[in-house]
């Protein structure tokens, strides 16, 4: 298996533009990309794209707007972890030495979506979702068993305020706007105990990533930013899920992604990962083995995951602040994490960054652990 | 049931005492499945059989949802119930004056309306608190 490094990384402009189509979207992302290690859009030899609502030849679409034609393009769906998918397929490609160079793609256009001002329910068969399944009541039951063991709703609201403070620092970000806790709690309640600023925003965007080969890499850049460790993986039937604030699937995926990259979870220097609702962020700190089991809540209340602490999670502002186009996270935050790398991140800057990792969960299927698909990318410079 | 009354999905539930879930059992491995699934989805083994599960569980988290779901107006009370026989079902739950819940209240499952469509009534299963006592 070849070494495989992220050479360039690009996002579009986040926020909600109904008006613009998910080639456009892409295409602003892929420009950012290319330009970020002046690589010529045709020494680009395959590309994956990923995307969930209305995609058809979506890779295709959006190349086409950059003059690039007559490659192996492959277009994937994995829900939240599309993005991560994309990026793996990618990874798999030059690692495994069938390609040199390549590009990894995510968008989506939430605003003209079919859930577009909707809570996301599961598939239209799917009977769970008919009897008033959501993420936002799947992530209120989760809160309320979070608050028997002593969460409270102002430790969430804390999650939410964390991640609209770093939105600030972040230009790119759909929201710069700092909360405090009263306004993140009294904001209109969605599934109690979630607010409305607990829910990360309906968002369009896309990101992109430009993967290759060490020794190509050194050609176009003195910043390589190399891929340690890459894991993915679907979840059990729901019976292995005792406890729906702990994901096993997503504990499974990080252990993975540690043994490969040979890193251990203490050596990780921030970290980029699935905060659709404020609560969540809690749990994924114990499912990364940030922290030890039950102890996601002390580590919140530390600070250890601000800006500033010992590993922060979220710098971008996270879903939360940042956005949600919901193919295209799984690549945003592998962007984030090297911009880190690479000392590249202003006023967010990780200081000495060496090790980052970025994480996607995603899917709510009937029968199965709710997070239906993990993935991890662990990176280093 | 009426005449303008359908299941929201076949063979889900009877109407029995009260009303009651039914599960598939496989015969090999003995793992309970609902709503019930064609094979075991754990030990692949062929054979189910179908069980009817108690009637009564454990509260094990609930939400109030204040946004409307596909069928439901706001306010709506939604919750997963621990079995006895190991099964943890997602229902609605009966929306209580005060909307009041308690993780780990002892909850009973009951067939109720749940949405109308088309001049149908469609009809599931919901889960009530038991009120073994009332204080005041």
């Amino acid at each position: 298996m070849r070494e495989v490094a992220v050479i360039g990384v690009g996002q579009s402009e986040f926020g909600k533009f109904p008006w613009k189509s998910a080639a456009i979207m892409g295409s602003e992302a892929v420009k950012a990309a290319l330009a970020d290690c002046a690589i010529p859009p045709r020494a680009i030899q395959v590309a994956y794209c990923a995307r969930q609502y209305d995609a058809n030849c979506t890779s295709q679409q959006i190349l086409k707007e950059v003059g690039i034609r007559g490659i192996e393009m492959i277009n994937v769906e994995n829900a939240c972890a599309g993005g991560s998918t994309s990026f793996r397929g990618v990874w798999k490609e030059i690692a495994d030495g069938r390609y040199d160079v390549g590009i990894a793609m995510g968008v989506e256009s939430m605003t003209t979506s079919p859930i577009a001002g909707k809570l996301i329910s599961p598939e239209k068969d799917d009977l769970e979702g008919h009897v008033g399944m959501t993420m936002p009541a799947m992530f209120g039951m989760v809160a309320r068993r979070q608050m028997e063991a002593g969460a409270t709703l102002e430790d969430f609201a804390r999650v939410s305020v964390k991640n609209h403070h770093n939105g600030c620092l972040n230009p790119q970000a759909q929201y710069k706007k700092e909360f405090t806790v009263e306004e993140i709690l009294n904001s209109r309640m969605i599934c109690d105990p979630i607010t409305l600023l607990m829910c990360c925003p309906n968002t369009d965007g896309a990101a992109a990533a430009i993967l290759c080969s060490m020794d190509v890499a050194r050609r176009y850049t003195t910043q390589p930013i190399r891929v340690l460790g890459s894991a993915l993986c679907s979840a059990d039937y729901k019976y292995a899920q005792e406890d729906i604030c702990s994901s096993p699937v997503g504990v499974k995926v990080a252990k993975m992604a540690y043994e490969m990259a040979g890193v251990d979870p203490k050596d990780i220097d921030l970290v980029e990962m699935h905060d659709a609702f404020a609560n969540e962020e809690i749990l994924r700190y114990e499912d990364l083995l940030l922290c030890k089991p039950g102890e996601g809540i002390d580590l919140l209340r530390s600070g250890a995951t601000a800006i500033g602490g010992r590993v922060p999670v979220n710098p971008s502002g996270g879903l939360l602040a940042l956005g949600h186009p919901l193919s295209a996270s799984g690549i945003r935050t592998v962007c984030e994490v090297v911009l880190h790398l690479r000392g590249q991140a202003g006023a967010r800057q990780t200081p000495n960054a060496k090790v980052g990792l970025a994480q996607m969960l995603g899917g709510l299927v009937t029968n199965l652990e709710h997070g239906a698909v993990a993935g991890i990318h662990i990176l280093a410079r | 049931m009426s005449e303008d009354a359908v299941p929201v999905k076949e063979g889900l539930f009877d109407e029995i005492g009260g009303g009651r879930l039914l599960a598939g059992r496989c015969k090999a491995c003995g793992r309970i499945f609902f709503p019930k699934v064609p094979f075991c989805f754990d030990c692949l083994a062929k054979d189910m059989e179908e069980v009817a599960l108690s009637r009564r569980g454990k509260l094990y988290s609930y939400s109030i949802g204040r946004m409307a779901s596909t069928h439901f107006p706001p306010p709506y009370a939604v919750g997963l119930v621990d079995l006895p026989e190991g099964v943890r079902v997602f229902a609605p739950l009966m929306t209580t004056a005060d909307l009041t819940y308690r993780i780990g209240a002892e909850m009973e499952v009951y067939i109720d309306e749940l949405w109308k469509e088309d001049g149908k009534r469609i009809m599931g299963y919901k889960f009530k608190p038991v009120l073994v006592r009332r204080l005041q």
